[in-house]
């Protein structure tokens, strides 16, 4: 059972986690991770711009995966890809831990928050993170991890009308910016 | 939050491929390690209670022993048991022979006696018993 886990869906690998045994649902817990956890950090990254939040980020969010299985928890019905359940789970520790760091005042609005340039970051991924949060968190999620309308749509809980209004806007901002005229005109 | 104008367009809207890979080439040089081993360490931690898994098959066989020992118990009470060697036979075609074939005689051949099929099922009994 433990074989070709790598082959198998999200949803089978949480189903061996939830119902598995001891050694089985470690093994498909291991391969969910290793499978989803560039995601996490890149959301990480893309939300406050920071490696050490990254960190954090990773680690919580995936003991807060761990908490849903038994004997710890119920066990988790996945009825979308897992990137869509992590992103609103991996964002919200980013931004807190975020808060705490800066120790930003209690009823800051998280969609006004503006993630800080990284020295990793290219030239292009700071033009992007410019962009005001809604629209750069839509735009990562569709042209980083090219997840479909609908699927921004869950992870963001907004309707698909209002995620394709902040992809023509944040298209819009790229397009404009002095930075990368070159490659909308090549 | 930006209020953003509406669509009217059905189709998303789209960068240049060398735009894309550039937003892609975001560096992950993160050392994870760290992160990776309090992972392993925890999912190890909360999976241990699991008990191994069984073979469903293991179940069957106890609950056809069960059925089976309820028949034999029938069958002392009755007394006289005879062992037929003809009806020992893999009646239902399940490619073996156990209690269901037991019931098969019992439903569809009236040339066996209720004695016969009470020794039928006290043979596949010992013989469960002595493969356990």
């Amino acid at each position: 059972m433990v074989a070709n886990l790598d082959m198998q869906s999200d949803i089978d690998l949480v189903d061996i986690c939830n119902t598995g045994d001891a050694r089985s649902a470690e093994a498909a817990f291991g391969a969910l991770y290793a499978r989803h956890k560039d995601f996490v950090v890149r959301v990480a990254l893309g939300t406050v711009g920071d490696n050490a939040i990254a960190l954090d980020t990773l680690q919580e969010t995936f003991t807060w995966l761990l908490k849903q299985f038994p004997p710890a928890g119920k066990g988790l019905t996945l009825t979308a890809k897992l990137t869509t359940l992590l992103y609103p789970v991996a964002r919200n520790f980013a931004i807190s831990e975020w808060r705490r760091g800066k120790a930003l005042a209690a009823d800051a609005d998280p969609e006004n928050l503006e993630a800080p340039g990284v020295d990793t970051a290219n030239d292009v991924q700071r033009v992007l993170r410019e962009l005001p949060v809604d629209r750069r968190e839509a735009a990562i999620l569709r042209f980083v991890h090219g997840m479909s309308l609908n699927e921004i749509a869950e992870a963001l809980d907004v309707p698909p009308g209002t995620v394709k209004s902040r992809l023509h806007a944040a298209v819009t901002q790229l397009r404009n910016s002095p930075k990368l005229k070159a490659f909308f005109e090549k | 939050m930006h209020m953003e104008p509406p669509i009217n367009s059905d189709e998303l809207p789209e960068l240049p491929d060398e735009l894309v890979e550039a937003l892609r080439e975001e560096d992950l040089t993160l050392i994870t390690s760290r992160v990776d081993r309090k992972i392993a360490a925890r999912a190890r931690r909360t999976f241990k209670s699991r008990k191994a898994a069984r073979p469903v098959r293991k179940h069957r066989i106890t609950r056809w022993a069960a059925i089976a020992a309820s028949v034999v118990a029938a069958v002392i009470v009755i007394g006289d048991m005879r062992s037929p060697r003809t009806l020992y036979a893999d009646h239902d075609r399940s490619g073996q022979i156990d209690i269901a074939d037991v019931f098969t005689v019992a439903r569809d051949d009236d040339a066996y006696s209720q004695d016969d099929l009470d020794a039928f099922a006290m043979r596949i009994v010992s013989l469960n018993e002595d493969a356990s």
